[in-house]
């Protein structure tokens, strides 16, 4: 009797050992990731919870749709539509391309045109992170200045029309549209109830949540003046917002002398922006505000642009030529520098 | 006292066999699901999986279009681009890469080239931004 008791002690050991094993391993919330090349860059979609295959799924299909709208570099969408009839005429458009070219606009006022959509022909003319990138001349660069004006991007709301109204004109979205596209995933994931999760959008990331064993999602912020991508000068912790990093290594052309032109332009100038920055992340709940603050900061320098942002409800790590680290004090603590050589 | 019957050993001896070899099934599972591979994909799709370690230097060359290629270089548990025709160069510039669930990417070329695996990265955050 008592050998029987024994045994069946070393059965039930034995089941607990396995059915613990399998425990052990199920007990970590499963994730989905998708990965994908849209928008010219790579998207990272991670979701938790039941229907996380085809959430991410569907994140990324919209993501494709919000590329056919308002890419440039593809036969035909519509911004391409309306740049075709920049002095002809006004270009009827989807609500997600009007509320993108209609934020641009914005914040081209609030900057005073710094931060300008119509910037297109400039880009164009420098080309940088195309194969036919180059330093144009000071006469080329004075022929398209005139063409950059958004005052000239003549908005309609009511039709949902864009006109350009002068012929020559090019907007270009690009950028502002992949915060757009992060938004609208966190939409989707709050759609199907999903919990938590973040879209990474070539580092355009937005947290949804925070992570499942409820602590927060730590992002790691690109150290500029590292060789690598992906080497970080700090760490970040947030939940349920969207941080947005804009700076000189991420794209730039080297000339034979061996300097370095990166690819926010400064539509005054016609040059590479210099205003003291080489990083300006901005962080706030709307991904695609974000984005159009981070170039708006990188183009004004820290002092004009830690105001606007903070007006706006963002906080910004800027990091300045020197190496210094500027940041919103409402961050306390929630960043952290991890490497030498940057000083807050 | 009662004798424990020749049945009842048996059967001891069959829980534990099943027992015992479920466990070492589970620890195999696991670990044949850490042995690695490189996976070189264009575009979303998958082109060609190399097994890790090799032995043998291999270099494996993706064209992409009729003048672009990059080319794949493996040696051990290593793997970089050693060579690319993109205009940035960022791929061939980020070196080698040899823990599961890296990768290198050239985004002009939309070429991933991965070791399989989770990542788990060693600065301990969960996603980057730049």
């Amino acid at each position: 009797m008592k050998l029987k008791q024994i045994s069946v002690i070393i059965m039930l050991i034995f089941i607990l050992i396995i059915t613990g094993c399998g425990k052990r391993s199920s007990e970590e919330e499963p994730s989905t990731i998708k990965t994908n090349f849209v928008m010219g860059t790579m998207v990272t979609v991670t979701v938790y919870g039941e229907n996380r295959n085809e959430v991410a799924r569907e994140v990324l299909d919209e993501l494709d749709r919000i590329e056919k709208l308002m890419s440039i570099n593809l036969d035909d969408s519509e911004i391409i539509r309306v740049n075709k009839n920049a002095g002809i005429k006004p270009v009827k458009v989807s609500d997600d391309t009007y509320k993108v070219v209609q934020t641009a606009c914005e914040f081209a006022e609030k900057t005073d045109g710094l931060f300008d959509p119509s910037v297109g022909p400039l880009v164009q003319l420098w080309g940088i992170g195309s194969k036919n990138a180059r330093v144009p001349s000071k006469e080329e660069i004075a022929q398209v200045l005139p063409l950059i004006n958004y005052k000239n991007i003549i908005l309609n709301e009511r039709e949902k029309t864009i006109y350009l109204s002068k012929p020559g004109m090019i907007i270009d979205v690009g950028g502002i549209a992949k915060g757009y596209a992060a938004d609208r995933g966190v939409e989707i994931f709050k759609q199907h109830n999903v919990k938590y999760g973040y879209v990474n959008i070539g580092g355009n990331v937005i947290v949804h949540g925070a992570k499942p064993d409820k602590s927060l999602w730590k992002i790691g912020v690109q150290d500029p003046r590292a060789p690598k991508r992906g080497d970080l000068m700090g760490v970040i912790e947030m939940h349920d917002q969207a941080i947005v990093t804009s700076g000189d290594y991420e794209r730039y052309y080297t000339d034979k002398n061996g300097k370095r032109y990166h690819h926010i332009l400064n539509p005054k100038t016609g040059y590479p922006a210099e205003a003291g920055l080489i990083s300006a992340s901005t962080i706030g709940d709307n991904s695609l505000r974000a984005d159009a603050l981070s170039t708006s900061v990188f183009l004004l320098g820290a002092e004009k642009g830690q105001q606007l942002a903070e007006k706006e409800g963002f906080k910004v790590i800027l990091i300045t030529d020197k190496k210094k680290v500027i940041k919103s004090s409402e961050l306390g603590d929630k960043f952290e520098i991890t490497v030498e050589g940057y000083t807050p | 006292m009662k004798q424990l019957k020749f049945g009842d050993m048996i059967m001891i001896a069959l829980i534990l066999l099943a027992a015992i070899s479920l466990f070492i099934y589970y620890q195999y599972t696991n670990s044949t699901s850490s042995a690695e591979q490189v996976i070189i994909e264009v575009d979303g799709e998958v082109i060609k999986t190399f097994d890790l370690p090799q032995n043998e230097l291999v270099q494996y060359k993706v064209q992409i279009d009729e003048d672009d290629y990059n080319l794949v270089e493996i040696v051990g548990n290593r793997v970089r681009l050693k060579e690319a025709t993109c205009p940035d160069q960022v791929c061939v510039k980020e070196g080698w890469i040899s823990k599961a669930g890296e990768a290198l990417i050239c985004l002009p070329h939309k070429l991933v080239v991965k070791i399989s695996g989770e990542l788990v990265e060693d600065d301990g955050v969960d996603v980057k931004s730049f």
